[in-house]
Formats: C-alpha cells, structure tokens, sequence
C-alpha cells in the first residue's frame, strides 16, 4: 500500500486520468478498498456538461464499488440504476445535464455509476454539504478534459493514471504523462496574488508591481490580438482565468517581459511541451492559484485495443525523471 | 405589464423559488369577503415580532420547499414511487409538522397534520431527514440484506442483491398505497407551506418599502393619498432626488390626466394600474393610505407598441391596443383600463377628436378608465386631474383636480431646462408669438 498512509493525512483528494482506460476505476477501487472502515468518505465524480451527454452513454462512467457507511453523489438516472443499498440523504435543487445529484449513504456495500456535478460552483457546494455529515475525507473522481468547467484541482491531493490507452509509443506515452506531473509541480502564487485574483471571474487580469490589478479588455485567451495592444513594462502578473491555449502561451511569450502567467490550476493548460518550454526558456515563469499535491502515478500497461506494454520498463522510465512515487497496481 | 409589477415581485423574498411560483401562477382575486380575509391573515403575520425568531425559523425551515406538485399527483393516481420521490415526500412531511409546530400560537394555523404520513414513512419515529427501504419495514428484507451484506462481489452477490430489490419493490408497492390515500393532505400542506412563505414575504416587504393596507371600497371609489411607485423611487433614490408622492381618487368614471411633460403623468397612472394589481394579489400598497374598488381585470396600453416584425406602424399598433381595450371593458367590466397619450402617432386635429369620441366611448361603460394626453379635449363629463407642473425652476409632480380643459403650454419653458439648443426653441417661441 504505498501510498494510502499519505492519503489519510489528506482531507480531500482527487484520481485524475490522463485518458480514459487508463485505470483510473481500479486505482479508486483499490483505494476505496483500503480505507480504514471509521473513516467518513465520500465520492463523486465530475459530470460531464449539457451536450456532451450522448458520451456519457457512449463512454459509461465506470462502476465503482463502494463499502457500507461511504457517502456519495450521483445524478439520479444512476442512482436509480445503483447496485447497492443505500440511503438518500440529500436531493439538489440545482438540475444538472444529468438530473439532480442525490446524495446518499450505502447500507449494504455494492456498486454503483457516479456522475457528480459538472459545474465548478456545483462541485463546491456539494462538497461544502458534506460536512454536516462528518466526513473526514472527500474523494473526487476527474478528468483532464475539457468537457466540464469542475477542476479536480481542488482536492489536496491527487492520484494520476496514465497508461498505453495514452499513446501505443511508450516514449511518447513517458513524456506526456511527465509533462503533466511537472505541471503538478508549479508553483502557487504568493499570498497577496491569490488575494488579489481570488474574485476575478472570466476574463484576463494583470497585477502591476503595486499590487494593482486591472482587467484586460479580452473576452478569453481565444482572442490573442489585443496582447499586442497591452503595455507589459508595469505587469509583474497576468491572471488568465479560463483556459490557456498554444496560440495564447506564444503570443504571450513575444509581448510579456519577464512576468509570471497566472492560472487557476495545473488542468488550465492546454499546449505542448514545445510551447510551455519556450515560454519558461524565454524568462517568465508560471504559477498557480491552486496547487495540488501529486501522491502516485498509477500505470496501466494495457490498452484497450489489446496491446500490452513492458510495465517493468514503463515504471522505471517514469522513475527515472520523477520523484513521485509510480506504481502499477496491477503488480502490487 | 409594464407598470413596476415585476420590481414588487423581484423584492419580494420568499424562502424557496417554488412559493414565488406557485403565487404568480394565481388568478387575482375579485370577491370583497375572500380579499378582506386574506388582509386579515397578512395582518397578523405583520403583527408578529420580527425580533422573536419564529419567523426567522419559519423561513429557513420554508427554504427546504420542493415542487413536488407532480409526484403528489402521480402518487394520487397510484404509481409507485422511487426512493428519491419518497424521501422529498417524507421531507414534506417533517417541514410541515416543524412549521406547524412553530406557528402553534398563531391564529391562523391552518396547516394539516401529517402524522399519518410520517407513521408511515419514519417507522423509527427520529424525524430523520433522509429515508430508504428501512429493514424494519419487513423481516424478510432484513433477513435478505444480511445475506447480501455477508457476500463479496461476485455472481451470488448479484443474485442476491437482485433478491433484495423483489422485496423492496413489494414493499414500496404498500407504501406507496398507504401513502396515496393521503395525497389531499400533502397537496394541501404544500400549498399552505408556499401561501406561509408568501405572507411572511409580504408582511417583510410591507416594513422595508413601506407599504399601507387597503381598504375594500363598499361604494365604487379608488382613493389614494400618498401615492408612489416603489421602482421609480428607487431609481431616483439612488440617483440623490426625492420622489414626490400623489393624492388621486376617481370612481368608475373616465379620468384625463394632463400637464407638463417630464411632469410625471404616465408614472401617476401606472402606478394606478399597479396598485390595482397589487390588491387583488393581496400586497402592500404603495401609498399612505388607499380605498381601492375591487375590478374584473386590469388593462394597459402604455409606451411604444410599434413592433417592426409585425409590420404594424406605431399608429396601427397603438390603435389595435386601445380596441382590445374596448372590447374587454365592453365584456369583463368593471375594469381598470390605463392609457397612456392615446392618439398621439398621428396628426393633432384627428388626434384631437379621437380621445374626445374615446373618452365619450367610455365614459359610461361603468369601468374606471385613466387617460393622459396633450390635446385640448373639451368633454365635461370626465373627471380632469393635472400635473401642477414646472414652477419656480422645479417640477412639481402633485396632481390636482382641474376644471379647465386648456392644456399647459410648458414645453418651451422645460426644453430650456434642459439646455436643448437655444436657437431652435427661441424660432418656436418666435411662432407662437
């Protein structure tokens, strides 16, 4: 159990996967299984928005087995279907893409399909809920993805699973999970930036060296051309609070003079190695407005095309390049 | 209706979204006993201590309120429910005897026990907010949930778990069954739960705007003194100004409205019209004092009714809605119809003659129609109100009684104010002299 004790310390922690079929189902299993039994916990899972449902039904969500005493949360289709016994604690007000999430507490142990909120704003209040119920540790199952404006970036602590459903080129397959545990790693920004951009909603922020901060008048990173227009002499930060694309990162990197880029967490990246390189190379750095603590990478050798990778070879390339502890749980 | 309705409902806080619906999906009332025993009720909610925490409780409690309307009705009809619907219901259940039991002392309690359902849905008697297909429903369940529980995941655990559903659904059959011969009840509950949270609202409403209660007039007279519109108020409010309130009393008669611009006449009479509305839904009134005429319906025709994708022109549009007007006093009356500047989309002369023959076309109709206009019309069997209007540099928005018909010539004086370009109003001024 290499990283369970670590995970006791936590209050809340998240398994995120960098592809589907990649594990990300036994690790929360194994994990679930493991959990000392007075422990309160909770599980739920980040929804997927309005019109991607049809991919819900494509791509199921995957079962997950859940013990006598775990509180969880689910869209009530699901919960109509569960596999186990349980008692409904809670119904939400709000209507999800999914119906309303109900949450509920399991009397005799089974499985049951978890789809949670889908909304950044639901997913804190669910887990604000919770504490009347005493729970000591809430478990968030996500996604790298695109699809839902719910980070699992709020958790603590988070457990990433990667594997050959990633790429079928265990080189590739290396570098991109690495890429991602390095952006794990980045750093959070100094208390009076967090206070500064704490309540900034959408848009794109500066903050001048005098603490002043100001908003861009850019609707999203998507519009890159009013970077030209921006003076840079007097920007220490730049807050980008939705996504940051490639074409944004290069653009930035021509016009920004030696300031960080602010984002809200380590999944608000979506560009390549190149790009993130560069950008570092050309002396700015980057920071975060919540950092998360990686516990394990979680390796699955198999892909769901049929292939199967030297798991031996593939966690010691890992280990090679990361601190982080790497594992297959399928050999532990 | 574009009167201020909507701020009266927007400031109007309920607990739950549902108690807000469910009032605006109401008919206004038009019967004198059932209007005077529902501002009796507000009454004594008003009445009631803010400082003693009961309402502070109520509320909170009411903010747990569900629509439910539809599983009430599904469960009425015999379908059965599942786990989610029964514990909305249960929850129902526990928040009507909670409330029930806070509101003990007030007379007009009207909430309905439902012991019933709760002996049937908390078997444990623990008022837990949270339900299932508890064990002690049936030995055979239990029996075959301790079973379920011995067993690890696999085909028997499955098998058994497939058992375990067959007897809950028995068992949730009986409930449901159980249950529905209570439906009036829950029915019943919900709504008086929605009309608690409403009242509170309103009598909270009534305190931070100030609001009087009305009388119901027993002789066909709508009388305000101190009459304002609680939107346009907050709106000057903010902006540093004063809003100056109006006294107005008409019976069911046609009434003219002339004066100034910018003299506040369409306010005054949309306020009419609002205050009429709010009456009937049994709000506070915006004013100091009001004697209001209880009246089928409220009609208006205010602004700009030109709408390009009809292809109608401002005049056709206005014209159409002044008929409508017509039509429904002619066959709901006694209503309370507000126009405002009938006619003014075409030309003076015609104009002129249009609201004489309208305020003719009314006058007997025995409804209280409010019109306001620039024209000079001479019909002497309408009651006349005016504007007092700008003087001493300053509008005066009170409205007094005029039994002059001659409008008063006060736009150039007002364009003035306003700085409007100083050669173009000093030629206008050079043509009437």
């Amino acid at each position: 159990m290499p990283f369970i004790d670590r995970i006791l310390k936590c209050k809340s922690l998240s398994i995120v996967g960098m592809e589907k079929n990649t594990g990300k189902t036994e690790a929360l299993n194994y994990i679930l299984g493991r959990l000392p039994s007075p422990l309160k916990v909770s599980v739920t899972s980040i929804g997927i928005d309005g019109e991607r449902v049809d991919q819900v039904t494509e791509t199921a969500k995957p079962e997950i087995y859940l013990k006598k005493g775990m509180i969880f949360g689910t869209a009530e289709r699901f919960y109509r279907s569960r596999m186990l016994v349980s008692e409904v604690l809670d119904v939400g007000f709000e209507n999800t893409s999914m119906g309303r999430i109900v949450t509920a507490e399991v009397v005799c142990g089974g499985k049951v399909l978890i789809s949670g909120p889908s909304s950044a704003a639901g997913l804190e209040r669910w887990n604000k809920s919770l504490d009347r119920y005493g729970v000591s540790l809430k478990i968030i199952d996500g996604a790298l993805s695109r699809l839902s404006s719910a980070s699992p970036a709020i958790s603590e602590a988070m457990i990433l699973t990667t594997g050959a459903a990633l790429s079928a080129n265990i080189d590739t397959l290396v570098s991109k999970t690495l890429f991602t545990v390095n952006l794990t790693s980045l750093p959070k920004v100094p208390d009076h930036v967090y206070s500064g951009f704490r309540n900034c909603e959408g848009g794109i922020w500066t903050m001048s060296a005098g603490g002043q901060v100001r908003m861009l008048e850019m609707p999203s990173s998507f519009s890159v051309d009013a970077l030209e227009k921006t003076d840079f002499t007097d920007v220490e930060y730049l807050y980008v609070s939705g996504a940051v694309t490639e074409r944004f990162l290069n653009k930035l990197r021509g016009v920004m003079k030696g300031g960080m880029l602010v984002v809200r967490d380590f999944t608000r990246f979506f560009v390549s190695r190149q790009a993130f390189a560069s950008f570092m190379r050309a002396g700015n750095g980057i920071g975060v407005m919540n950092r998360t603590e990686l516990l394990a990478v979680c390796v699955n050798p198999v892909s769901p095309a049929g292939f199967v990778l030297d798991s031996d070879r593939l966690v010691g390339m890992l280990r090679e390049k990361t601190d982080v502890t790497v594992c297959d749980l399928r050999r532990i | 209706m574009p009167c201020g309705i909507r701020y009266m409902f927007d400031t109007l806080d309920t607990s739950s979204t549902f108690s807000k619906r469910f009032m605006s999906e109401k008919r206004i009332m038009t019967d004198a006993v059932e209007i005077e025993a529902y501002y009796r009720i507000l009454g004594a909610y008003l009445a009631l201590d803010p400082a003693s925490g009961v309402l502070h409780d109520v509320s909170v409690k009411l903010s747990g309120i569900r629509d439910i309307r539809n599983t009430i009705s599904r469960l009425a009809s015999g379908t059965v429910l599942d786990d989610v619907e029964l514990f909305e219901i249960k929850s129902l259940a526990i928040l009507n005897e909670e409330v029930r039991l806070l509101l003990k002392d007030f007379p007009y309690n009207s909430l309905p026990s439902s012991e019933t359902v709760l002996a049937i849905l908390d078997p444990s008697g623990n008022r837990a907010l949270s339900f299932y297909i508890y064990d002690s429903y049936s030995e055979e369940l239990r029996a075959a949930r301790k079973r379920l529980s011995s067993l690890d995941e696999g085909e028997e655990h499955d098998r058994a778990f497939a058992e375990v559903l067959l007897i809950e659904d028995s068992v949730r059959k009986n409930l449901c069954k159980s249950l529905s011969v209570n439906s009036d009840v829950l029915s019943k509950s919900l709504h008086e739960l929605a009309d608690i949270d409403v009242f509170i609202a309103k009598a909270r409403q009534i305190r931070t705007l100030g609001l009087c209660f009305p009388r119901v007039s027993d002789r066909c007279m709508t009388v305000y003194k101190g009459m304002f519109n609680p939107k346009v108020r907050s709106v000057l409010v903010e902006k540093g100004k004063v809003y100056v309130p109006v006294d107005v009393k008409f019976g069911r008669e046609t009434v003219s409205v002339i004066g100034a611009n910018m003299g506040g006449k369409t306010v005054a009479i949309k306020t009419v019209a609002l205050n009429q509305i709010l009456f009937q839904y049994g709000f506070g009134i915006p004013a100091f004092e009001a004697e209001v005429d209880i009246k089928n319906d409220i009609l208006l025709s205010i602004g700009d009714e030109q709408n390009d994708s009809d292809g109608l022109s401002s005049f056709a549009a206005e014209m159409k809605s002044i008929d409508l007007i017509i039509k429904k006093t002619d066959k709901y009356g006694p209503v309370l119809a507000v126009i405002d500047e009938p006619a003014r989309t075409t030309n003076p002369v015609e104009g002129t003659a249009l609201v004489e023959a309208l305020v003719t076309r009314l006058r007997d109709s025995g409804s209280s129609v409010l019109l306001t206009t620039h024209y000079n019309i001479k019909n002497d069997r309408c009651r006349r109100y005016r504007v007092k209007g700008y003087r001493d540099g300053r509008m005066d928005y009170r409205l007094e009684e005029s039994t002059s018909s001659d409008v008063p010539m006060e736009a150039l004086d007002i364009a003035k104010s306003l700085s409007i370009d100083t050669e173009w109003i000093n030629i206008a001024g050079l043509l009437l002299n």
